[in-house]
């Protein structure tokens, strides 16, 4: 019979024995440090999650209109700048100001999604250039040019008739194109400067994601829903609605030879001139 | 992406002290087995030093002082916090072998080769029992240190230490005549 002395000798040197083979885990540092990881992570989420609605609740207070509808401030997350309707508005008409880079190609539909027509725009000659299309047909092409001048001119081919046409339009006429929307930079900027607006968020359109004001208290349309590009402030589209809604998709193009062609509008061969 | 040592750049945010890898890679392997003999069950010390490590970790500045004496108080609080556990929840049942897994060797050369009598009778053991004897005389620590680590009086761990021995010798006995291959059979 072993004494207590001898029978915790034995017991210590069967715990070593039967111990022996636990050997040291193998990654346990990367182990740990994954779990720290993770544990940093859940720490920074949980104060995170609070301290971020706390904001937006204070942002949606401090905006909130007089009509109780809140002005999205809060919703971008673009740049380091604040998005609230007054920095976009401003943006957007500083971008609109400024397009003498580009030409502009506007597509316009329906609701329904028929195709309506295309208007391009080019600021820096002064020209633009409508095409009318009718159940899939088109009707009718109108070319404007010389709007920063005293006599812009205005050259309307009609495919029906196949007939054209040239006169002098008055200046204040040529921002009114044939699709009853303002639609041109300088209507966008004159409408924006004349209505309330309002920043409604961000939305994806045509797969990228955009900031959407709304425009409202216009003359001729309901509302203006304009789509605005987060980093150029170019317009990506423009819903007008009034009497009849418009959809129009903008695309901002270079300068090029192939894209100004297009706004050199000339009677085909054939056509009879009417005055 | 990877920072300049390698190490994934979504970890980097993480401050590492080195001492504290370097005593994970010195003390793990015999900090596992005390986890071991602690709880019985591998894949539990396992968990439980890795949760013993991360409090050391987050700790470091406090139990770098003194980490094996830090991290043996934790992985004793943890093996009651595990056993308290274990008693508010449903016992974990081990799953049937399936037949394909089953080993195609002598069983009673495996049962030789894989004993871990002392550990299953330790398993047996009351927990603070248990504690008691993994101290004294796995981690060989005085009657005062054990006392002080499991904060009772050196009393209660010479009744305790008293008991288990006693108890481990039926234990141990027993396993002995199951395992004891009859004379008549060498």
């Amino acid at each position: 019979m072993l004494t207590d002395d001898q029978f915790a000798a034995r017991l210590t040197a069967l715990m070593n024995e039967e111990t022996a083979d636990v050997g040291p885990v193998p990654g346990m540092s990367e182990t740990l440090r994954r779990r720290r990881q993770r544990q940093a992570w859940r720490v920074r989420i949980a104060v995170a999650v609070p301290v971020a609605a706390t904001l937006v609740a204070t942002a949606l207070v401090t905006t909130a209109g007089p009509g109780g509808r809140a002005a999205p401030a809060a919703v971008g997350s673009h740049g380091s700048n604040p998005r609230d309707v007054a920095y976009v508005s401003a943006r957007t008409q500083a971008a609109l100001a400024n397009i003498d880079r580009y030409v502009a190609r506007v597509e316009n539909r329906n609701t329904a999604g028929d195709l309506l027509g295309w208007t391009w725009y080019d600021n820096q000659t002064g020209r633009s250039r409508s095409d009318l299309y009718l159940d899939g047909r088109h009707v009718e092409s109108r070319l404007i040019s010389g709007v920063n001048t005293d006599r812009p001119t205005a050259l309307l081919v009609d495919y029906r008739d196949r007939t054209w046409t040239i006169s002098t339009v008055l200046k204040a006429l040529c921002a009114h194109n044939c699709f009853g929307a303002p639609q041109d930079p300088t209507e966008i900027r004159a409408a924006m400067a004349s209505g309330s607006l309002a920043l409604i968020g961000e939305e994806p359109v045509r797969g990228h994601e955009t900031l959407h004001l709304r425009v409202t208290g216009l003359p001729k349309v309901i509302a203006m829903d304009l789509f605005v590009d987060p980093h150029t402030y170019l317009p990506v589209r423009l819903i007008a609605g009034g009497p009849t809604t418009t959809i129009s998709d903008y695309t901002w193009l270079p300068r090029t030879p192939r894209n100004l062609a297009v706004l050199d509008l000339r009677p085909p061969p054939g056509f009879t001139r009417t005055r | 992406m990877a920072t300049g040592t390698g190490r994934p750049a979504f970890l980097a945010s993480v401050k590492v002290d080195p001492s504290f890898e370097a005593f994970v890679e010195a003390r793990s392997a015999g900090l596992l087995r005390l986890a071991y003999l602690l709880t019985g069950d591998r894949g539990h010390a396992e968990d439980m030093l890795q949760t013993a490590l991360l409090r050391a970790a987050r700790h470091w500045p406090k139990a770098r002082a003194a980490p094996d004496a830090y991290l043996r108080r934790t992985l004793v609080n943890l093996s009651q916090d595990r056993l308290r556990r274990m008693f508010r929840r449903p016992r974990e049942a081990p799953l049937p072998p399936e037949p394909e897994s089953l080993p195609a060797g002598d069983p009673g050369f495996e049962r030789v080769t894989d004993r871990r009598v002392v550990v299953a009778a330790l398993a047996q053991l009351p927990i603070r029992q248990r504690q008691v004897v993994v101290l004294r005389f796995f981690e060989d620590l005085s009657v005062e240190q054990t006392a002080g680590l499991l904060d009772c009086s050196t009393g209660t761990v010479k009744s305790y230490t008293s008991r288990a021995l006693s108890r481990l010798r039926q234990l141990l006995a027993a396993e002995a005549s199951v395992t004891e291959v009859p004379d008549a059979h060498r």
